[in-house]
């Protein structure tokens, strides 16, 4: 992800616009893999906008601020969701999964499907993770810091988050 | 197989997130921020003011009121006084011009007050050490915020306008110490001081025309608050 605000910044109207301009497409792609549809994810990304316009504080690394906001913020849509799947019979994201992958004909957006899905399927804390690490490229260290763990506590639900999604991708032959 | 897990995730993510391009997004600017309930309360507040400011200076009179007022003698009297600070438990804030409190004291016994929020109308006669308040009446506009200076300058105001069991008026009127020094006024009620700056002159309302045959000598304030 770029970096257009270096430094420590009051943030501005002006610096504000220009950092939207340069993260919103980026971070909606991060949303995206947390909260996995891209309505959500723009909703997640704007709050975090939104907060920041209120509150014109001061940034050292708008980046890793803006990250660990959306991170927040999806984990929060993440529970409501889960809240809402106890009064719906069938989860709401996981069917519109299944209808998009009907419709497509690649094996290969089949397997990214599949491999979402399991994803998905994973603990909120593995499912960071994984994204930070596969998605983000980000080093354990950098993961924990972002995270306010230990490299320990990152390794850990790493390797939990890999054992599930060998089992679960190797028992739908991915 | 982890070396394949760890490929197929990252395709998966990257796949995922190419099909999110800038021309399919709901919002590719940034939303402007609406102004926050409490700002728009202090904006409305305002306004009615305004309007209420309007309708006093065009004349309307709303109040049966046969009590002419007149007001002699005083240094305050035929000036309009801007709030510059109020004090109150030994604290002294000071009062942004941009809240608009001020008080005039029209020559013909007028009585006009703004608090900021509110427009507030009567009569007025001058009194030794002070002036006494009378058939009062004020717009309805309430204040949600939470600013104390505002708030003390509400509850000054209210005081100087209406009588209560504590500052010992009788049950309709009002009697507040007032003094002039040089170009300021300083008015004490309630354990509230407020400073004012002299701002000009204070005009008597526009009173309409009296018909034939009769004599008008109401309020021109507009409806009161507070029963007769």
């Amino acid at each position: 992800m770029p970096s257009p605000v270096s430094g420590a910044a009051h943030l501005g109207e002006t610096e504000l616009t220009e950092l939207y301009q340069a993260c919103y497409l980026d971070l909606v792609r991060f949303a995206v893999q947390l909260v996995d549809d891209q309505a959500t994810a723009e909703d997640v990304v704007q709050d975090v906008f939104a907060a920041l316009q209120a509150r014109h504080r001061r940034l050292d690394d708008p980046v890793r601020y803006l990250r660990t906001a959306v991170l927040n913020r999806a984990r929060s849509v993440l529970r409501r969701r889960r809240t809402a799947r106890l009064f719906l019979t069938a989860p709401p994201f996981r069917a519109r999964e299944h209808a998009h992958a009907a419709d497509e004909s690649s094996v290969r957006h089949d397997e990214r499907t599949t491999v979402l899905a399991a994803v998905a399927r994973l603990p909120h804390r593995q499912r960071e993770v994984v994204v930070l690490r596969y998605y983000e490229e980000l080093g354990i260290g950098e993961i924990a810091a972002l995270l306010e763990i230990t490299s320990g506590a990152v390794s850990s639900s790493l390797n939990r988050a890999l054992a599930t999604l060998s089992t679960s991708l190797g028992e739908d032959h991915v | 197989m982890s070396d394949d897990i760890e490929r197929a995730l990252s395709e998966a993510f990257h796949g995922r997130a190419a099909t999110i391009t800038a021309d399919r997004l709901r919002h590719p600017e940034l939303r402007t921020k609406r102004p926050s309930r409490l700002r728009r309360s202090i904006i409305v507040a305002t306004g009615l003011a305004v309007i209420a400011g309007i309708l006093i200076a065009g004349g309307y009179v709303l109040s049966g009121r046969n009590t002419p007022a007149t007001s002699t003698g005083a240094a305050y009297v035929g000036s309009r006084w801007e709030l510059s600070s109020v004090q109150h438990d030994g604290k002294r804030s000071p009062v942004p011009a941009s809240y608009g409190v001020d008080i005039a004291f029209a020559p013909g016994g007028t009585i006009v007050m703004s608090d900021s929020v509110n427009a507030l109308s009567g009569h007025y006669t001058t009194a030794p050490g002070g002036f006494t308040t009378s058939d009062m009446a004020t717009t309805l506009a309430g204040y949600v915020g939470t600013d104390p200076v505002r708030t003390q300058i509400i509850e000054a105001i209210d005081a100087i306008t209406f009588p209560s069991a504590t500052n010992g008026t009788s049950a309709s009127s009002v009697t507040v110490d007032a003094r002039v020094v040089a170009d300021q006024l300083i008015i004490t009620v309630a354990g509230y001081q407020l400073t004012l700056d002299r701002a000009g002159p204070a005009a008597d309302p526009a009173r309409p025309a009296p018909t034939s045959g009769a004599t008008s000598s109401t309020n021109p304030g507009f409806t009161s608050a507070s029963p007769a």
